[in-house]
């Protein structure tokens, strides 16, 4: 179903503008959801196993700066491990909190949202992060330059979804997420440990944020203090457009992708046909609306 | 209830599209310019669009915009989709120096001229960059207000989001003439959004902590409304004339009728001595006067908007 909104969007696109599907506009939209896309796979994570997580936007942006200050000074490889690893951090900050405190996961990760987004402006002293000379410049080619045509920021995704695709459906942990997800209490009597793996998801969240970050300082050319914010919002209706539920125990990652197609193609395709930017904001929000309720609506014929 | 369904179903999908069929139909040999807006709710870059807008119909030309709302990614994802439109030249006011270099970028390999306006940027690609001599204008905003306060009192300054060079400059040209009043002391720097609530915010903040404050300098229009409704609901006081004037031009600006609370504080008959007298500091204070100005940029001419400095006794 997301699949068949994607095609939909992308023939009307085609039969109002032939700019649509010029190579440069089709990497374009790819480059363009590289990012959001390795956000959005570690949301699904978090759904499926129940959860929400608020918090992944000021994590990519203290991931960024992260790996950009550590890159200035130790170089990239400790700067893009430091970046990950400071996503991780907060994302199993995130699932001690929720998994062994019982906290709401709406409030936990709205909390780290607004005390990550301080650390990072504290870390930084609200400047962005570029060093005298700018950030290393194989660095800063690797959020703009290709490799077999496609930008090396389309590759990081689309690696990650062959991996994580196979971790979610072809192993024990995968299987123990959905059921965790699908129905706390009945995987915990059949011997799931559920807060254990209800904080995992919490980790592979924080951790792809991080990802994410380091790719949004390539591809920013600096750590950006203020990078990120409402990148939340756009991964969960990625993640819901994907045909995930809200309720846990249901999504896929290549969907979740597929949702974030959809997101960037419509704002691609309103910017190609010069539609107002207020009005992009009015088509952004009923798209969504609309796509989570004929999600809603087949799934419960299906039943 | 099963037509319902495929009736939502089919809504969901055609909906998308018809978002897309409001596009304007446009000629495609018409020559068409990019403008890439760093906010699309800001009145100094509406009254940007505006004045492009207008000389872009003089001389017959179609005007494509897309706007980053402050989210640098975005920014650069619009200029991308602006240079995949086929543009011919384009229009940028920047929001970082150099986190929208990949944008710059994008228009280079398209060989496509790509102009700074207001804001500027690092990158080795920018055509040419537009500005105002933003220290000058900080510069002179310091001296006037200096003179105003005899050169002595606690000063604030609220400028603008961190990573913009515009916004550094004004303050720092700013800092540099007041570091020659030794009177003066600068109590408060503070960046942030281009926002009124921001505004409101920060000058209600700086106020408690400095309740003898004596100026505030704003980077923007907005930012200076917002620190007004933040000092008047502290202390309700008079106006002058001028002042009401700049509202008023402050609210066409922003291309709405004015601001809600405009009305109240626009009405000729509660100017008069009585409130001003009211809105008097107490007695101990009595001799402090206290102004406020920002450095009015809602047209592209460099232009310092004296009118919107005011005075309170």
């Amino acid at each position: 179903m997301p699949l068949i909104s994607l095609i939909v969007l992308c023939a009307v696109t085609a039969l109002l503008t032939n700019r649509f599907l010029s190579p440069l506009n089709l990497t374009n939209i790819l480059v363009q959801s590289s990012i959001m896309a390795v956000i959005a796979m570690g949301m699904t994570f978090v759904i499926v196993g129940g959860g929400f997580d608020l918090s992944v936007g000021s994590t990519a942006a203290l991931s960024g700066c992260i790996a950009a200050m550590v890159m200035l000074e130790a170089g990239i490889a400790a700067g893009v491990v430091a970046g990950v690893v400071a996503g991780a951090a907060v994302g199993l900050a995130n699932g001690l909190v929720i998994a062994f405190l019982n906290v709401n996961p709406f409030i936990t990760t709205l909390g780290t949202m607004v005390l990550v987004r301080g650390v990072v402006f504290l870390i930084t002293g609200g400047a962005p992060v570029s060093g005298e000379t700018g950030l290393p410049g194989a660095f800063v080619a690797f959020g703009s330059d290709r490799f077999l045509g496609i930008h090396y920021l389309v590759w990081v995704p689309a690696l990650l979804l062959a991996v994580l695709s196979f971790v979610m459906h072809a192993t024990p942990y995968g299987r123990r997420v959905y059921a965790t997800g699908g129905g706390r209490e009945a995987a915990y009597l059949s011997g799931v440990p559920v807060r254990r793996v209800i904080a995992s998801t919490y980790v592979w969240c924080g951790a792809l944020a991080g990802v994410a970050g380091v790719m949004l300082a390539a591809r920013l050319q600096s750590g950006q203090p203020t990078a990120g914010e409402f990148y939340e919002l756009t991964a969960i209706a990625a993640v819901v457009l994907g045909g995930a539920s809200l309720q846990g125990g249901e999504g896929m990652l290549y969907k979740s992708v597929i949702g974030v197609f959809i997101m960037i193609v419509l704002g691609n395709a309103l910017n190609l046909l010069n539609v107002d930017s207020y009005w992009q904001r009015v088509a952004v929000g009923a798209v969504i609306i609309a796509a989570a309720a004929a999600e809603r609506l087949r799934s419960s014929r299906s039943q | 209830m099963f037509k319902l369904r495929m009736a939502a179903l089919a809504a969901a999908l055609v909906l998308p599209a018809s978002f897309l069929l409001m596009a304007p139909a446009t000629a495609q040999q018409k020559i068409t310019i990019g403008v890439s807006l760093a906010q699309d709710d800001n009145p100094f870059y509406i009254a940007m669009l505006r004045g492009i807008r207008a000389r872009a119909q003089e001389l017959g030309w179609d005007v494509a915009t897309v706007s980053a709302n402050e989210d640098k990614l975005k920014q650069i994802n619009g200029v991308q989709d602006l240079v995949a439109r086929g543009v011919k030249g384009i229009l940028i006011s920047p929001i970082d120096a150099v986190g929208v270099n990949a944008a710059y970028d994008a228009a280079a390999a398209a060989k496509i001229p790509i102009v700074s306006v207001a804001r500027g940027s690092a990158s080795p690609n920018q055509t040419i960059h537009v500005a105002m001599d933003e220290k000058q204008i900080g510069r002179d905003i310091a001296e006037w207000t200096a003179q105003k306060l005899g050169g002595k009192g606690k000063v604030a300054l609220l400028m603008g989001p961190s990573g913009a060079p515009t916004f550094s400059n004004l303050g720092d040209g700013y800092t540099e003439v007041m570091a020659k009043y030794p009177g003066i002391q600068i109590v408060f720097r503070g960046d942030g959004p281009l926002t009124r609530e921001r505004g409101v915010k920060q000058a209600e903040d700086v106020l408690v902590a400095n309740p003898d404050l004596a100026a505030i300098y704003t980077a923007n229009d907005d930012v200076a409304l917002g620190r007004d409704a933040g000092r008047e609901r502290r202390q309700p006081q008079g106006q002058d004339p001028g002042d009401r004037h700049e509202r008023r031009a402050a609210g066409a600006a922003r291309g709405q009728g004015g601001e809600p609370g405009d009305d109240g504080r626009a009405q000729p008959g509660g100017m008069g001595p009585a409130r001003r007298r009211r809105a008097r500091a107490p007695s101990s204070r009595a001799t402090r006067s206290s102004r406020a100005c920002s450095s009015s940029t809602s047209s592209s001419t460099a232009r310092i908007s004296t009118r919107s400095c005011r005075r309170r006794e």
